[in-house]
């Protein structure tokens, strides 16, 4: 859904190549990977708001906290190289 | 091998944190002096420290210990890594010294405290219809009708929700402030991408007066319990209070020697 | 210090982090804030805004509009009707009791018992009215 939702809202333009939209795709399947900064905040924040109304257990704390910080490393490492 | 660097102190009681170092378990946590400013640091193997929950966590402890053994501290950003000891008492310490020095009077027995407060997402969308006609009335519609039927509706009811959720974010968050600032030294506002969020905020305290504090949160949670949930988390070191502007040395010449 | 259980819906949460305790709690402020010195240690600072976001607090898109919707939806309208006429009331205004927490004080007494106030703590009220008039 995301990747369709992105090219759904980007502004009219004349059309563009073949390679321009592979480009696109590529930008969005990387940010989905790897996550944008925004979105990784988005998800603490919601680790954090989930914990706060008791909604999940431990487990799933422990789980969705290791997902992040997998996420993290990714994108530290990315910038670096 | 490198220098990895915790946090800057005054008036550390003798003895640093028995506790383990971030990216290598057994090196020891030692310190660095200069006209008393203590760099509180550990070696490391390699300049790039990889943020597992692991060392994330070690740089946390390490910190929080030293929080209650000195008279003040301050809290580097994890991951600050200084190619050796020299570089450390040299470029930091004595060449940012006078910074260093104004930083450390700045939270001289000062802690952070944390605050998130979220919506209850029932309570303040019932508040938001109840509110707005509008909002009900397109409720009403969507529901009457087929999904397929109601797309544009839902993005104009979504619309009005959100447009609405923001005014009261504001409010509310204001409101909160206004609850909690008065016990603080100094306090700091952050943008939370989160639509349930109604603040994150943080406040600088006096070490005597976190209880005070305390009981101020639990009241400011007891009365809005139908509506926000609070959740703060103190003391910290504080994270959110010492900043300085960075300087520009030229990255490669200081890593090559 | 008050310590919280992990997993609990609190009221509040009110405690130290202690080893072990949830790094998701200090993770913003042991990666975003602290103090950041040199360029020249940003070599392993990389990503250091990882967790910064721009001037948007909530990403206004129909997505979110769409969530909303469905959030509004999943609400039982119904038992709230009763309640419209004390959620105008209570406002949101701080000017309403005239003190600082005043907007808190008018919200709590509003939507206290999330809209039952009429029927259920009305009710307890009157009980409460006559012991004391027998008293």
């Amino acid at each position: 859904m995301g990747i369709v939702t992105g090219l759904l809202t980007l502004p009219l333009a004349p059309v563009r190549g073949v390679a321009w939209v592979a480009e696109q795709l590529a930008a969005e399947a990387e940010r989905e990977l790897y996550g944008t900064s925004e979105s990784l905040r988005r998800e603490l924040t919601e680790l954090q708001h989930d914990r706060t109304f008791g909604q999940i257990d431990d487990d799933e704390y422990t789980e969705r906290e290791a997902a992040l910080l997998a996420r993290l490393s990714a994108l530290r490492r990315r910038n670096q190289g | 091998m490198a220098t990895y660097l915790y946090g800057i102190a005054r008036g550390l009681r003798p003895g640093p944190p028995a506790l383990p170092s971030v990216g290598d378990a057994d090196a020891k946590i030692r310190t660095i002096e200069s006209a008393g400013r203590v760099a509180v640091v550990s070696d490391l193997a390699d300049a790039f420290v990889d943020a597992t929950a692991e060392d994330l966590q070690r740089h946390s402890d390490v910190l929080q210990k030293l929080l209650t053994s000195s008279d003040a501290l301050v809290p580097l950003r994890f991951g600050t890594v200084y190619p050796d000891d020299e570089s450390v008492a040299r470029d930091l310490l004595e060449a940012r010294g006078g910074e260093l020095d104004a930083l450390l009077k700045c939270v001289e027995n000062r802690v952070e405290a944390r605050l998130k407060a979220f919506y209850r997402e029932e309570s303040v969308l019932a508040e938001i219809v109840a509110e707005q006609p509008r909002i009900a009335e397109l409720h009403r519609r969507t529901q009457a009708l087929p999904a397929n039927a109601t797309y544009y509706d839902r993005i104009r009811l979504g619309e009005l929700v959100a447009a609405a959720l923001s005014d009261k974010r504001r409010r509310d968050g204001d409101q909160i402030l206004l609850h909690l600032a008065p016990f603080a030294v100094d306090h700091c506002v952050e943008e939370e991408p989160h639509e349930w969020s109604v603040l994150t905020a943080s406040f600088l305290l006096e070490g005597s007066a976190v209880e005070e504090f305390h009981s101020a949160v639990k009241t400011l949670a007891d009365d809005t319990e139908q509506r926000v949930q609070v959740r703060c988390l103190a003391p910290l070191p504080p994270y959110s209070f010492v900043a300085l502007p960075l300087e520009q040395v030229e990255a490669e010449a200081a890593w090559a020697s | 210090m008050a310590v919280a259980q992990r997993g609990t819906s609190q009221n509040y949460l009110y405690r130290a982090p202690s080893p072990g305790s949830g790094l998701v709690d200090v993770l913003d402020v042991i990666l975003d804030k602290g103090l950041v010195i040199d360029a020249y240690v940003r070599v392993s600072l990389v990503g250091i805004e990882l967790l910064t976001i721009d001037a948007r607090i909530v990403i206004a898109s129909v997505d979110t509009y769409l969530k909303f919707a469905e959030a509004v939806n999943r609400l039982d309208i119904s038992s709230q009707s009763s309640g419209l006429p004390d959620l105008l009331e209570g406002g949101m205004e701080s000017g309403a009791k005239g003190k600082a927490e005043g907007a808190i004080e008018g919200v709590k007494d509003a939507v206290k018992g999330n809209g039952r106030k009429q029927q259920d703590d009305d009710g307890d009220e009157q009980e409460q009215d006559e012991d004391d008039s027998d008293a």
